[in-house]
């Protein structure tokens, strides 16, 4: 009886964790702003990202509601904690169609842990997003 | 009667036991052996074996980068000592092919001493920047500064195309790669020694030349530099030791104890572990080609160097950037350029090295400030304050002596020959 009781709660645990592991993979593709105004999606000109190489990222952007949001001011910085210090490049984000921004001129230039900060401005709502990476 | 006191052998005993046990545990961590690679560890070594370098990368602000006469004519150029205002000067007085196209000093001497090291050429073909504050953005811009730098070869841009013109070998490579040569043969309108801020009597005469002369001169001049980094974009690294090993490794096959020391295998460890250098020598170059402040003393008796915070706005306002009117490249291909950052950590950042060229190439860092490649190590192990800017290296590192050594006898491993036939490494005699 014990060891069934045992066996049931390892099974929640595991089955837990799977599925915390699953949440943190889709959030890989799909951040949302810390005030939860907005959500990004990301897709890397280079997969997987690799360092010292000059590339551009693909931004969808959407409002809490799901719909595509056009006409915001992003902008994005970014660097490793651990080392004190920022990114090798200056990117720029440009619009690129409906709710769609292209993101130029991001090269990583150490292994480790990155995190970038984009800050999205639009109708007066600011919200930032934390996208943060393991090279 | 005891001669000695009471507990005097107890305390000698206990000495003893003392000593014996941390000598015993220094010789247990120095000569234990390795252990196995781990899964993340092989995948460091893989990103550093040559066998993992990328292609060539392109070189769009030069059409001729890969042209085959470039680099003839290139080679011919990159010896010639006709190019210096003495006749005594060539780019290779300082990048002197047997010492990894370094020269061995603390810094350059040509016509006069530089104010930093000079670096090796092998290699930077991959590099997205030249020169320690990376002031130059390509091989064949930065091969232009030297020729005019009065403390290097110390000429003018209308002599150096005047002699690649009159010069029969030269002339006709010259028209086989780029077309057909000016004809600068009017004196009124080419004088004899013109370039701009340069000494008085040459800047004269260049301002007094009219525009369209002067952008013929400079068209020319800028080929002079294409030709050259034709020739450079050939001087690559072969592999070395250490990427044998890393063959063995990468494969997941116990490499044969022949290729690697304990020593040397510990030192790898290190290096792609604790002592934290793959932070800047990484890839297969043991390099990002980034601009990091690392805390080290200026030259004695020289004011701090403000490295790539200076060199960052000179590439910018360079006319033979990538983006200038000389260069072959579209705007949207000058990707490094464009999107180049400022700030205040690029106060005294110097760019990483490759550590593929340590070898003959003593002192090192900008200044050749260090003499041995263990000052080096010693200087990141203690990781000192920055005169100015911020030290990236926040904390020492806390290395043991035996390790410091490991580190550099695993260094020395990368020690390989250049990857080009030798007849590319001296001077050719086809004149």
């Amino acid at each position: 009886m014990l060891k069934k009781k045992v066996l049931v709660a390892m099974l929640m645990v595991f089955s837990m964790l799977m599925l915390e592991a699953q949440a943190q993979q889709e959030v890989g593709q799909t951040w949302v702003s810390k005030n939860e105004h907005f959500k990004v999606m990301v897709e890397s000109e280079l997969d997987p990202i690799v360092i010292n190489q000059m590339h551009s990222w693909t931004l969808q952007l959407q409002n809490a509601q799901g719909q595509a949001v056009t006409d915001a001011d992003l902008s994005l910085v970014g660097g490793m904690p651990a080392h004190n210090h920022g990114l090798a490049t200056a990117p720029v984000i440009e619009p690129a169609g409906v709710g769609s921004y292209l993101l130029q001129g991001l090269r990583f230039h150490m292994m480790g842990y990155w995190e970038l900060e984009l800050t999205i401005d639009h109708a007066g709502i600011s919200d930032i997003v934390l996208i943060t990476l393991e090279l | 009667m005891n001669k000695y006191p009471v507990g005097f052998f107890r305390i000698v005993t206990g000495t003893a036991l003392i000593i014996a046990v941390v000598a015993g545990s220094w010789l247990f961590l120095a000569y234990k052996p390795p252990t196995p690679w781990t899964e993340s560890e092989r995948a460091l070594i893989h990103s550093l074996w040559l066998g993992n370098l990328p292609p060539l990368p392109e070189d769009p602000g030069n059409s001729a980068a890969d042209d085959p006469q470039a680099a003839t004519l290139g080679h011919s150029l990159f010896f010639d000592t006709r190019l210096s205002v003495n006749g005594a000067v060539s780019c290779a007085t300082c990048h002197q092919p047997e010492k990894r196209f370094s020269d061995g000093l603390e810094k350059a001497r040509a016509l006069g001493q530089s104010r930093r090291n000079t670096p090796s050429i092998v290699g930077l073909a991959y590099s997205p920047w030249l020169y320690w504050d990376g002031r130059r953005d390509s091989l064949w811009s930065q091969a232009l500064s030297p020729l005019e730098d009065p403390k290097e070869q110390g000429s003018n841009r209308m002599h150096i195309v005047r002699l690649v013109i009159e010069d029969a070998y030269y002339n006709n490579l010259y028209q086989q790669i780029f077309g057909s040569v000016p004809d600068i043969s009017d004196r009124s309108r080419f004088p004899e020694a013109a370039g701009p801020d340069l000494q008085t009597d040459w800047n004269n005469a260049w301002q007094q030349m009219a525009a369209v002369d002067r952008e013929l001169v400079n068209t020319a001049f800028t080929n002079v530099g294409k030709a050259i980094a034709a020739y450079e974009r050939m001087l690559l690294p072969s592999p070395s030791r250490f990427d044998e090993y890393a063959e063995f490794v990468i494969a997941n096959s116990k490499a044969p104890g022949s290729l690697f020391s304990n020593d040397e295998e510990k030192g790898l460890r290190l290096f792609v572990g604790k002592a934290r250098c793959m932070e800047c020598h990484n890839g297969p170059l043991f390099s990002n080609f980034e601009f990091h402040n690392t805390g080290i003393l200026s030259f004695p008796g020289d004011l701090p160097d403000r490295g790539r915070i200076d060199g960052i706005h000179e590439v910018r306002a360079d006319l033979f950037n990538c983006l200038g009117p000389y260069s072959d490249a579209q705007p949207g291909q000058c990707l490094e350029l464009t999107f180049a950052r400022d700030g205040v950590e690029l106060i005294a950042a110097m760019k990483s090295p490759s550590l593929r060229n340590l070898e003959g190439t003593a002192p090192y860092m900008h200044k050749g400030q260090l003499n041995t490649l263990a000052e080096v190590i010693d200087h990141y192990n203690k990781a000192p304050f920055a005169m100015i800017g911020h030290n990236e290296a926040e904390e020492p590192l806390g290395l043991l002596p035996f390790e410091l050594k490991q580190l550099e006898v695993f260094l020395n491993s990368l020690a390989a020959p250049v990857a080009a036939e030798a007849h590319w490494l001296q001077s050719p005699d086809n004149r």
